[in-house]
């Protein structure tokens, strides 16, 4: 895996059904850079999440090329997929926290599956949470934490293993405004360490605070540039 | 930092089927130690009765209505026993000797009875030398017509085939026994893997390697086994204790006895040994096989 290309993510033609149904994504074109900071929006239903599942390897396109890392992801094998997802920090919709584990050891998870020590996972993961704001929930259970605060033990997870491509679905859905804007400088920290950002959010109010570009989705196909001032996304369709 | 760390990513204390893990392992262990000790105690005792009866025949001389000639066959028979080298000692048993083997069918006014009783006489051979018995009962056939050789080597070769047979039945149960418990175990930990997706699914998804996964069951298996090894020991104990006792009361001794130290002790350990491997392994290349089927 080359470590310097340019492109984190290149789309090209990309299309995604399921069976025989209609095109959920059509001709998806774009690529991201590294270190670019990306919102993805567009209504509920729009495909967000179909599209950020892409980046994550948990599906192939039914058509059309997703080069990640440099790597045409058809041509990644089963065996390669934990490396390629350990470059790779997700904060899922619904957190996909493990319940029976404490703030503190869902954190560290991600490095310790990468091989870390797990007691210096565990002092790291401690830091973490407090960075967020969490440092009197380490040991809780995350059926005994808002929602709030579940979200951002799942920020602390995706972002732990200082990932080269951050991707969050809706990470902001369960806090007000002013804690969503505190979480997104929080990514724009990361952002500034060199880490690539995917942002999906429905939240205007979040999106129109950052200066990125954004990727805009509207029944299933991304919707010409210009939404932002900053141009990254180069769309080729 | 001195926070209680959780062992295990993925809640098997939730998952019910893995319950029945030590009971499985426990019995498999006790079942195959039980039997390997029974063969090892078979052929223990085959090796030593051969030795015994082996070098050991009897030769039966029907008797005559003329008691001086009988005298004469009976030493003639002796001399040409004591003439073929593979034999030590050839003893005539005495009258007494030879009723009393008689009394159990016979009963004891045996001797009242007035029945024409063969002589017998001993022979002990030397220790591993080869005798053909039926060349010497054509020899003595010639002295005396009617005399028949019992050599205890014939039915110790039955004997060893009957228990080589047992053999084989014992370790064609242990082998299905072994399946079983490992078939047990292979559906348990698919099961577990079923029961426990989404956690499995996120684990995969935060880049955990089918190999982390398969090390968790891996453990979690070795666990459940240490116990199944325990109660495995504690039936054993129980077992041995109260058979020595009941058979120590009809003043029997116990087959294993005649087992040496160090096999016994051997068997005991290397058993629940090689089950705790095997269920291990099974369990690592279970998860390993199906992750790798569903990435």
């Amino acid at each position: 895996m080359a470590k310097n290309e340019k492109d984190i993510v290149r789309f090209q033609n990309v299309g995604l059904r399921y069976d025989r149904g209609p095109e959920i994504l059509s001709n998806l074109t774009f690529r991201l850079e590294k270190g670019s900071f990306h919102f993805l929006t567009g209504s509920s239903g729009a495909g967000k999440s179909s599209l950020l599942k892409f980046l994550y390897l948990g599906h192939e396109p039914s058509r059309g090329t997703i080069h990640l890392f440099g790597r045409d992801i058809t041509t990644i094998l089963r065996s390669e997929i934990p490396f390629f997802r350990q470059r790779i920090g997700v904060v899922f919709q619904d957190f996909n926290l493990i319940n029976h584990l404490s703030a503190l050891d869902n954190v560290a998870l991600p490095l310790k599956v990468a091989g870390f020590d797990p007691r210096r996972a565990r002092i790291h993961a401690a830091e973490l949470l407090s960075w967020v704001g969490l440092e009197d929930h380490i040991l809780s259970l995350p059926l005994s934490l808002s929602g709030g605060q579940k979200q951002r033990v799942a920020i602390a997870r995706a972002v732990i293993a200082q990932p080269d491509l951050l991707l969050a679905d809706e990470p902001t859905g369960n806090v007000d405004d002013q804690l969503a804007v505190k979480l997104l400088y929080l990514f724009e920290e990361l952002n500034k360490m060199g880490t690539t950002v995917v942002i999906a959010t429905h939240n205007r109010y979040v999106s129109s605070e950052f200066d990125h570009p954004i990727l805009h989705l509207e029944n299933g196909r991304l919707i010409a540039p210009g939404a932002n001032k900053k141009e990254k996304v180069n769309h080729d369709a | 930092m001195m926070l209680k760390q959780n062992p295990y990513d993925i809640p098997f204390d939730e998952d019910s089927a893995s319950k029945f893990i030590p009971w499985i392992i426990a019995l498999t262990t006790f079942i195959s130690t039980i039997f390997i000790l029974c063969t090892l105690s078979l052929s223990s005792l085959a090796g030593k009765w051969g030795q015994d009866l082996g070098e050991h025949m009897t030769i039966q001389i029907p008797t005559s209505t003329q008691p001086e000639q009988d005298h004469t066959t009976l030493n003639e028979i002796l001399s040409h026993l004591r003439l073929i080298p593979s034999i030590a000692k050839a003893d005539v048993m005495e009258s007494e000797e030879t009723y009393k083997l008689l009394e159990p069918w016979l009963g004891q006014n045996v001797r009242d009875l007035g029945l024409p009783v063969p002589k017998m006489i001993t022979v002990q051979l030397r220790h591993k030398q080869f005798i053909d018995a039926q060349s010497i009962s054509n020899d003595l056939n010639k002295i005396s017509p009617g005399i028949t050789i019992t050599h205890h080597q014939n039915w110790h070769k039955h004997l060893i085939k009957l228990i080589s047979a047992t053999q084989v039945v014992i370790q064609i149960i242990v082998i299905l026994i072994a399946f079983a418990a490992l078939g047990t175990l292979v559906f348990t930990t698919y099961t577990g893997l079923v029961v426990h997706k989404d956690i499995i699914h996120t684990l995969r998804l935060i880049g955990a390697r089918a190999h982390y996964i398969a090390k968790q069951f891996q453990r979690h298996t070795f666990k459940l086994a240490l116990k199944g090894v325990f109660y495995n020991f504690l039936a054993l104990g129980l077992i041995f204790l109260a058979l020595k006792f009941f058979l120590g009361q009809m003043d029997v001794h116990l087959p294993m006895i005649t087992l040496s130290m160090p096999l016994l002790l051997s068997v005991l350990f290397l058993v629940p040994l090689v089950v705790v491997i095997a269920m291990i392994f099974t369990s690592r290349i279970t998860v390993s096989y199906v992750l790798h089927q569903h990435v």
